[in-house]
Order: structure tokens, then C-alpha cells, then sequence
């Protein structure tokens, strides 16, 4: 990295001007003793900024320098540029023979690692403003559009869990303290199974969506689980062998597949098909799926940690649901399965017997009290609102950038989720981007870790070319225009961006 | 009116300190701490890893140790059965698994589930203090153990093993040692070294922390091996997927850095009132070891001629009970008290009663005078 000490002077004095900006301009040798910068760096310095257009100077008596524009209308880059300061941290430039990396290969192998790091910190840098500098703080992104990873915890969910963790007893003692974190507990299960539609005596809690699939797809005793191509990697990585059923281009199972497959080998079955996808949205065709499976004496497993909260249909039938409390306004580390009377299932986790004995443990009492909040408060949403907001968002993307792909557009979706391509733009570049104009969304599933890898969704789907360039945009319960807009805003932003680097390239 | 708690070893009030710290992850940082690409992720990522470290000075391991589970029911499962089936997958020269009779109902269980899986399992005898015969462990001890699973302080009579003693045996064996540490973590000093611990079980809501949240000491030097419960995402180092509950997590490293700091002077302070108590009330005899050679704040007592279910409905004022929560709506003797040798009248005989922070003098001279009222009244009816 090349970003010396000419392009941090730089920043430092100019922050300083903006500092100490007033009705009259400020005196290099002031800036020279606040920032203990040389007098003659820094004439230097202001010499190039000058020729920037980025400082205006004032000559005579009381003279001296002025940003020539409001603080927020200059970037970070804007003055390291001006300075001559290079962002490139790669000495060859990946054109024509040379004696350096290039040797004996057409293309150079480590000119793009070094080239894409400089393009990020080019993108950084051009992300801040002096304004923000000089604020002192870092950016709150303020526009939450990543609801799908997590949704922020609704009021009364947290009202619940307040009340909650001030009680004090452990659900399985008799005692009245006992008593009453059993009774929080039991009145949450009779909300979940109201709104399911099932008898409290079918709701399991666990930790979260990842355990109920597991507990799901390794509890009943089965030669064969078919799964669908696109399911989270919960469902996909808990058994070692399973069928895949394909996906067409919208995301949505191959029911013919199915079908055939079923035909082919009578055996007991598990199908695992996932209510919406957590990262196109796309809503699968369960009420088909289930009716198959059963003409051939399968179960059916349905994962709706992205459905429930979110609309109600055919996955409220299946015979083994996962939900998950925190992607729709409850508290991260609860969740449930729901397990039809009748459906065999082994436990998982043994120990006190708690969960009619197929979950062992003390239950999360704040977690699941904020569950059952979260789903009354969750069915008092307004579906139509999100998919309003969405529906224009995503118009006005396509509309800046043409070129631009839709996910499952055509497809029944989720009303809060927008997936999206910029062919141009690589998701995480696109993410990045993003939070550096205050809007937070992701590049598909928030799991494991910092690593950037292919959408496998987007790749089912049929677009392997486009798997690295998928971003998820999605809303929620708090999610309001003026998110939209900013997520609109960023999008054109990071457009502009691009169109202008490459035609510095030129 | 709100009986007094006097059931620490079940579960324990939150810390409001714990509540504090927990709240601004509730509402304004709400973020996936999974989510590396925005500050709403990373925010709660960087807060996790402060709960993580504090947890891990608390027994003095190595934050890269932790691993976040939903409590130590799970933390229990993922290490017995991750390092049984890890073996097997791996390597198979080994097969078998060492507990105690007195361990806690999801240890045994997870241990039993091994058996049906084909692993041999040893269950040792503790004897009249709940004691495990290190020499009797010495003889169990073979190349072809797995794992050896031992809790640090038992739930219900208090006990304490000498796991410093298990630690270095079962090294020098070859095989792991777990230890389940729910009810010793912040009571008793712990030090995963100094004990040769390759596993360990921590819970949050035992030490004032929210229930939901646990977490499982891995080793690194030497790497103790196991295989995960659950697939998924692969969060917590692969070993275990699903989301963590970031305000849960937090408010146990709270907890934990509370009890860090407290844990000598709370001991002294709950093994004064717990003498108190003890001396207050004539008649009964204390079951499991003598006070000093306990958990501090437990208390497990055989009153004669008194039926402990009856006892406890005579008392409505006392928050108490007579065993285990996990198994308390079973009415059964507690296999804990048969394993120390107590007859199953003497079991059904008797209260365990759990003292803790919140626990102040004036409530143990009322815990005295009600139970002393109500055991009197018991005996004059029967």
C-alpha cells in the first residue's frame, strides 16, 4: 500500500480548514502549527489542491485558504487524488509484457488481488466526506434493509422479554416462580399454534430455525430425504445423503422431478422444501409439493423461518415447520419446530425432557416470550405496505440501470424481498457500497463468515454468471420510504462510480 | 405476596446490571452478528467477542476457545456425543465413554444415547459425600477411553469433584475430559489448565445471566476434536451453526465478568448464611458433603419423618424444591440422593435450597422461622 504521508498531510489540513472555517480565511501558518506540518509541505500541498479546485485562496492582508466547497460535496478520495497520492498497491499494470508478475503467464495472477483491493479503498475513500471526518463519528448506517438476515426486535416483543427476564424461576420447578416462567412459556406456544393453525401440543422450541431443521430432517427415521436445490444450508448440510430436486430459472422446485423420483423408489421419504427463499424471495408451490408427497406416503418438511410473520399459506399444512422468532421482529435464539400428531421423531438432545421430550434444556424464557409478542404484533402487518415499497424501489433500480437483472421477478415472491443484479458490479463491492451511503443489505446469507462466495441459490437457478453479482435487498416491519430511497440513491451512486472509473481506465 | 427464592441451583435472577448491559442490543443494535458487510453486523460482532472474552477469563481459557451454544444442556450433548462420534468417524481405535452416577440428567442421557449407538459406558459410584473414587477412576482408565465427563460442583447437593486430580489422570490416558461447570462457574474458582480440562459446560442463567445461552470450552492445545450437533451456516467455528442470540450472549459475558469479579467475596458471604440456615434449623442432617467442602449457597437436608413434596405446599412463602428443575414436575426420588446411598424415604424426605446473591440475612432468619413453623406442623400431623 502507497497511501503515504502526502495524501494523510492532505486530509489532515483539510480537515483542519474545515474545522476552523469562519468568515475569515485561515492562515496556512495556524494550520502549520495545529497540525505540527512544515509551512513548506504544506504551501506545496495547498499548490496542488488549488489546481484541484478543492481550496480557494485569499491573498493581502488576513489571507489565506477557504474549502472552495461545502464539506459534505468533498471526498476523502477527492483530496488524495489531488495530492498525486496513488491508491494502487500494485507496481505492474497488468498491461503488455513486463518483467514482474506477468513473467511467462498472459494474464497476472496476483495484479488482481492487489488491483481489487485498491478498487476497494478507492471506493472507501470516495464513500467518506470531509463533513464526516470533521463530524469525528462514524456513519450510522441508518437504513436497515437487510431483514432477511435479522429484523430489529419489535416493541412489544421487547416488552415481552424485559418482563420476562424479571422472573426469576426456571419453567421445569414446581414452585410459583417456576409456575410463572411456565406459564410465559406456555401462553407463547398458544400464540405460535394459533397463528400456525396447530395444537400447542405440536409446537416444539428450540434455539432458533438452524436447530428445528436439524431436529426435523434427523429425527424420524428415513432412507431417503429429497430436498429441494436452493434450501439454507441448515436443511442442505444436515443429512449426508439426500435427493436434490432442481429448480427452474424462477427458483421454483421441478415438480415433474419430484414426482418421478417418488414414483421410482416407494420407500418411506422425507421432503424438505423450503416455504420462501431467504434469498430471492421466491415462494414455492408447497400446496403441489405436499400433495404429491403424500399420494406417495412421504412427509413433508417445510423450513418458513423466511415465511412465517410474513404471509400465511400452504406451509402451515406440511408435517414438520421450522420457524425462527428473530427474522421477523422476536429475539435471536428462539425458534420452533412443528411436529403434526402422529409424525415420528426422535430427540435430538437429551437431558431433563423438556419439549414433550424431544428438546432437551432450560427454555430461553426472554427468547420465547418475544417470540409469541412477535407473532400477535407480526399478524397485524400490512403486507400490501412492503410490497408497494419494494415493487417501487425495484422499478426505480431497473429504471437507473437497465441492464440490471431481477430474481424470481416473475415468480410469486416474498412482498419484502428484492433480489438483484448489477452486471457490472460485484456483490460485495455493491454491499460495500452501500453501507458507505448509510444503507445496510446484504450479498445473500448472512451465515458463516467474512467470505464472499457465489450465491449457490442464484447458480440452481441458472445463472452461474451472475452468482457473484446478486445483492439482497429486504424490508421489514420498521422499514419506511425514505430507507427506499436511500437504497435507490446508493444504487445509482455506486453506478456512477463504476461508469466513471472504468472511463478513467479508458 | 412473592415468596422469597431460595432455588439458586435451578436458575438465578438476572443481574439488573446484566438486564443493562443487554438492553441497547435488544432495540437499537439489532444487527446479524453473521452480517460482516454493514456496521449493524459488525457492531453486534465486535460485542460478542467482548462476552466471549470475559467468558473466557472467567475460567481462564482463551477467547478462541468459546463456543456459543443455547445452554448447557446443548454445551453437555455436543461435547459427549462430538467426541464420541468424532472418534468414531476419525480414528475408531477408541470406544469408551466414563461418567459418574451423579452427573446431571443431560450428561447421563447423552451417555446412554452413545450405548445405543454401540459405545461402551462406565458409570461410576460416588460415595456417601457424592464424591467420585479417583482410584476406582484410575482402574477405569484405559487406552481405549474416549472421554471421561465429570462435573465440576453437582446440582444438588453440592458436591465437588476433584477434578484437578480427574484432569491429570484422564491426560495421561490419552482421553478428553469434560467437565460440566454449570453450577461451579462463578461460585468456585475454575482454571481450565490448572484442571487439564478438555471440555467444559458453562450456562448463563446459572450465574444471574438469561436463560437461552450457553457455552462449550473447546481446547486448542492439544486440539480436543468433536463433531457437530447441528449443520448449517458453520457460525462458531464450524462447531455450531445457527444464529447467535447476540443480547443473550452479551448479557452472559456480563454476567460472566460480574461473577469474575465477585466470586470470593460471594462465597464467603453465602457459606456464612448458609451455616446460618443450616444451624437454624435443629432436626434435619445435611445430605452430601460437610459445608466447607461444598458449593457455596447449597444446601440439601433430610428432615425425618416430613414428606418433602408436603413440606414445600406448607410453604408458600419459600420458593424452594426438592431437587433437580429439570425433574421436579416428576415426582420420583432423586437418583442423586439414591446414589449417595440414601434410602428412597430418606430421599423423599428431603429440600434442597439454593442461596444466592440476592439472598440477604433477613431472608434466611424468615426462610428459618417459616420452615421451622412449617416442618414443626408436618410432624404434629403426621
Amino acid at each position: 500500500m502507497k497511501l503515504g504521508s502526502r495524501g494523510r498531510y492532505a486530509v489532515m489540513a483539510m480537515v483542519d480548514l474545515g474545522l476552523n472555517a469562519g468568515a475569515r480565511p485561515v492562515r496556512l501558518a495556524d494550520v502549520s502549527h495545529r497540525q505540527e506540518i512544515p509551512l513548506s509541505y504544506l504551501e506545496q500541498l495547498f499548490a496542488r489542491l488549488r489546481r484541484h479546485g478543492l481550496v480557494n485562496s485569499v491573498r493581502g492582508p488576513g489571507g489565506g485558504y477557504r474549502l472552495a466547497h461545502p464539506a459534505r460535496h468533498i471526498s476523502i478520495m477527492d483530496v488524495v487524488a489531488a495530492v498525486d497520492e496513488s491508491t494502487r498497491i500494485t507496481r505492474c499494470r497488468n498491461e503488455g509484457p513486463s518483467k514482474g508478475c506477468m513473467a511467462n503467464r498472459t494474464r497476472c495472477l496476483t495484479h488482481d488481488l492487489w488491483a481489487g483491493l485498491g478498487d476497494h479503498i478507492e471506493t472507501y475513500l470516495d464513500g467518506v466526506t470531509l463533513e464526516d471526518v470533521c463530524r469525528g463519528s462514524q456513519r450510522p448506517a441508518n437504513h436497515y434493509l437487510d431483514h432477511n438476515a435479522t429484523s430489529p426486535l419489535r416493541a412489544e416483543a421487547c416488552k415481552a422479554a424485559s418482563r420476562a427476564m424479571a422472573c426469576a424461576g426456571n419453567a421445569s420447578s414446581v414452585h410459583r416462580y417456576g409456575r410463572h416462567a411456565r406459564s410465559l412459556i406456555e401462553d407463547a406456544r398458544e400464540t405460535v399454534a394459533s397463528y400456525v393453525g396447530c395444537s400447542p401440543l405440536e409446537v416444539i422450541f428450540t434455539s432458533g430455525g438452524t436447530e428445528a431443521n436439524n431436529l426435523a430432517l434427523l429425527g424420524p427415521d428415513l432412507r431417503r430425504v429429497l430436498i429441494s436445490a436452493i434450501e439454507h444450508p441448515s436443511v442442505a448440510r444436515a443429512v449426508s445423503r439426500t435427493f436434490t430436486i432442481p429448480v427452474d430459472h424462477h427458483g421454483c422446485v421441478d415438480l415433474e422431478a419430484l414426482e418421478a423420483e417418488l414414483a421410482h423408489d416407494p420407500g418411506p421419504a422425507l421432503v424438505s422444501v423450503m416455504a420462501a427463499n431467504n434469498e430471492t424471495g421466491v415462494v414455492q408451490p408447497l400446496a403441489d409439493v405436499m400433495h404429491i408427497a403424500r399420494r406417495h406416503g412421504a412427509l413433508v418438511h417445510c423450513d418458513a423461518v423466511q415465511a412465517a410473520g410474513r404471509y400465511c399459506g400452504a406451509w402451515q399444512e406440511a408435517d414438520l415447520v421450522s420457524l425462527s422468532a428473530h427474522k421477523f421482529g422476536g429475539l435471536a435464539g428462539a425458534g420452533a419446530l412443528i411436529v403434526r400428531d402422529g409424525v415420528p421423531l426422535a430427540a435430538r438432545s437429551r437431558g431433563g425432557g423438556q419439549e414433550y421430550g424431544l428438546r432437551a434444556g432450560t427454555e430461553s424464557l426472554a427468547a420465547i416470550a418475544a417470540f409469541g409478542a412477535a407473532v400477535t404484533a407480526a399478524s397485524g402487518d400490512d403486507g400490501r405496505r412492503l410490497r408497494k415499497l419494494r415493487d417501487d424501489m425495484e422499478a426505480r433500480m431497473l429504471d437507473a440501470v437497465p441492464e440490471a437483472m431481477v430474481f424470481s421477478g416473475d415468480a410469486r415472491r416474498l412482498d419484502n424481498t428484492l433480489a438483484i443484479a448489477h452486471p457490472e458490479i460485484d456483490a460485495e463491492t455493491m454491499v460495500m457500497s452501500f453501507d458507505l451511503d448509510c444503507v445496510a443489505i446484504s450479498a445473500g446469507a448472512a451465515c458463516s463468515s467474512g467470505r464472499m462466495e457465489p450465491s449457490a441459490v442464484i447458480e440452481a437457478m441458472g445463472f452461474p454468471s451472475l452468482s457473484r453479482h446478486a445483492v439482497r435487498l429486504s424490508l421489514g416491519w420498521s422499514s419506511t420510504a425514505e430507507d427506499c430511497d436511500a437504497a435507490v440513491r446508493a444504487w445509482k451512486a455506486a453506478d456512477t462510480r463504476h461508469r466513471t472509473r472504468r472511463q478513467a481506465a479508458r | 405476596m412473592t415468596p422469597l427464592y431460595l432455588d439458586c441451583n435451578a436458575t438465578t435472577p438476572v443481574d439488573p446490571a446484566v438486564v443493562d448491559a443487554m438492553m441497547p442490543w435488544f432495540r437499537e443494535q439489532f444487527g446479524n452478528p453473521h452480517s460482516v458487510n454493514h456496521v449493524f453486523g459488525t457492531a453486534a460482532a465486535g460485542a460478542i467477542e467482548d462476552a466471549r472474552r470475559s467468558i473466557a477469563r472467567l475460567v481462564g481459557a482463551d477467547a478462541r476457545e468459546i463456543i456459543f451454544t443455547s445452554g448447557a444442556t446443548e454445551s453437555n450433548n455436543l461435547a459427549i456425543k462430538g467426541a464420541a462420534r468424532f472418534e468414531r468417524t476419525m480414528r475408531g481405535s477408541r470406544n469408551r465413554i466414563i461418567t459418574v452416577a451423579s452427573e446431571h440428567k443431560c450428561v447421563l442421557e447423552s451417555v446412554k444415547a452413545l450405548a445405543a449407538e454401540g459405545f461402551t459406558t462406565d458409570v461410576l459410584p460416588v460415595g456417601s459425600d457424592g464424591v467420585v473414587d479417583t482410584e476406582r477412576l484410575q482402574r477405569a482408565l484405559g487406552d481405549d477411553v474416549i472421554l471421561v465427563s465429570v462435573m465440576a460442583a453437582n446440582n444438588e447437593i453440592g458436591t465437588l469433584q476433584p477434578i484437578a486430580d480427574i484432569g491429570a489422570m484422564t491426560r495421561a490416558c490419552g482421553a478428553l475430559f469434560h467437565c460440566d461447570a454449570a453450577q461451579a462457574a462463578g461460585r468456585i474458582p475454575l482454571d481450565v489448565n490448572a484442571a487439564t480440562i478438555d471440555l467444559m459446560s458453562l450456562s448463563g442463567h446459572k450465574i444471574y445471566g438469561p436463560k437461552g445461552v450457553g457455552v462449550l470450552y473447546v481446547r486448542r492445545r492439544p486440539r480436543a476434536r468433536i463433531e457437530p450437533l447441528f449443520s448449517g451456516g458453520g457460525q462458531e467455528r464450524t462447531l455450531r451453526s445457527g444464529t447467535v442470540p447476540a443480547p443473550l450472549a452479551i448479557g452472559f459475558g456480563k454476567a460472566a465478568s460480574l461473577a469474575a469479579a465477585r466470586q470470593e467475596e460471594e462465597a464467603a458471604r453465602l457459606s456464612i448464611l448458609a451455616h446460618a440456615l443450616m444451624d437454624g434449623l435443629p432436626g434435619t442432617s445435611l445430605n452430601g458433603p460437610p459445608l466447607e467442602n461444598r458449593l457455596p449457597g447449597n444446601l440439601n437436608l433430610a428432615i425425618e419423618g416430613v414428606d418433602a413434596g408436603h413440606l414445600i405446599s406448607q410453604v408458600p412463602e419459600l420458593a424452594f424444591s426438592t431437587g433437580s428443575a429439570c425433574t421436579s414436575a416428576v415426582i420420583e426420588p432423586s437418583y442423586v440422593l439414591r446414589a449417595i446411598g440414601l434410602t428412597p424415604e430418606q430421599a423423599a424426605s428431603s429440600i434442597r435450597l439454593g442461596i444466592g446473591r440476592f439472598t440477604t440475612s433477613d431472608d434466611i432468619a424468615f426462610a428459618i422461622e417459616r420452615l421451622t413453623h412449617a416442618i414443626n406442623r408436618c410432624r404434629r400431623e403426621a
